[in-house]
């Protein structure tokens, strides 16, 4: 049996978003640990929600589903750091515009904004929150596989 | 007129550099200023690990300090953010690396 497409899907992701000229190999999927400043300019991927419609009556069900995910830029640096985040975003959105391959198909993402903040410590940080949705069809019963 | 207290807390002020300064920093074109430098971890949105530096100084003995303002300690070189007098001599400069 496959990994759940959550998994899938995120692991593409990854795949996608690593080697972009700013962010390099840095891109980390649901981290929680902290980042030491070596892992600036860094990215964060983390899925947020799914939306699930029933396409049919019985089970088992074949449901369009709809996947929320951010992609977080990271920067901590004493300069231009605004800039850089906004150079990152562009390297993600051009990146993801062709969509995913997950177990040989494409996925689109589509993007769908993004947020941003920014805070004082002992160098400026700034984090932009880019969010993306990924609709896609699976059965009911088999959330590992693509229909 | 007569400011008993006053006069306590400049000798309070001095007493406490005096005694718990812990570097002598460079404050723009002040050199050899005593304060108590503090940079202890603090993280930025819950994942960004850092500190937050910090140096308390007496008030006179950098008047002229302001945002933007070169401080040096240990080395290590950073621009003041925020100048934060408490009313009674004693300021504390937060601090950004350079």
């Amino acid at each position: 049996m496959a990994d759940h497409l959550h998994k899938q899907i995120r692991a593409a992701l990854v795949t996608a978003l690593t080697g972009l000229t700013t962010s390099g190999a840095r891109v980390y999927a649901n981290r929680l640990a902290p980042l030491p400043d070596t892992t600036s300019p860094t990215l964060l991927v983390t899925l947020d929600d799914e939306q699930a419609a029933g396409m049919t009556i019985h089970q088992p069900q074949v449901q369009d589903r709809t996947l929320s995910l951010s992609v977080a830029a990271v920067v901590k640096a004493s300069s231009a750091v605004d800039d850089t985040l906004d150079l990152m975003s562009k390297e993600v959105e051009i990146a993801l515009a062709a969509g995913i391959t997950v177990t040989g198909r494409n996925l689109p993402v589509f993007y769908q904004g993004m947020s941003f903040e920014d805070a004082q410590a002992d160098k400026p940080v700034g984090i932009k929150r880019m969010t993306f949705s990924i609709p896609f069809t699976a059965m009911s019963n088999a959330p590992d596989v693509l229909t | 007129m007569p400011a008993p207290f006053a006069a306590l807390e400049a000798r309070i002020n001095a007493a406490t550099i005096a005694h718990l300064a812990n570097v002598a920093a460079s404050v723009g074109a002040v050199s050899g200023v005593e304060g108590t430098f503090d940079n202890a971890y603090e993280d930025a949105f819950g994942i960004v690990a850092g500190t937050s530096p910090s140096l308390l100084i007496l008030t006179a003995a950098a008047p002229a300090v302001a945002h933007g303002t070169a401080v040096v300690i240990g080395g290590v070189s950073y621009t003041v953010t925020n100048v934060r007098p408490d009313g009674t001599g004693m300021t504390r400069l937060m601090l950004q690396e350079v």
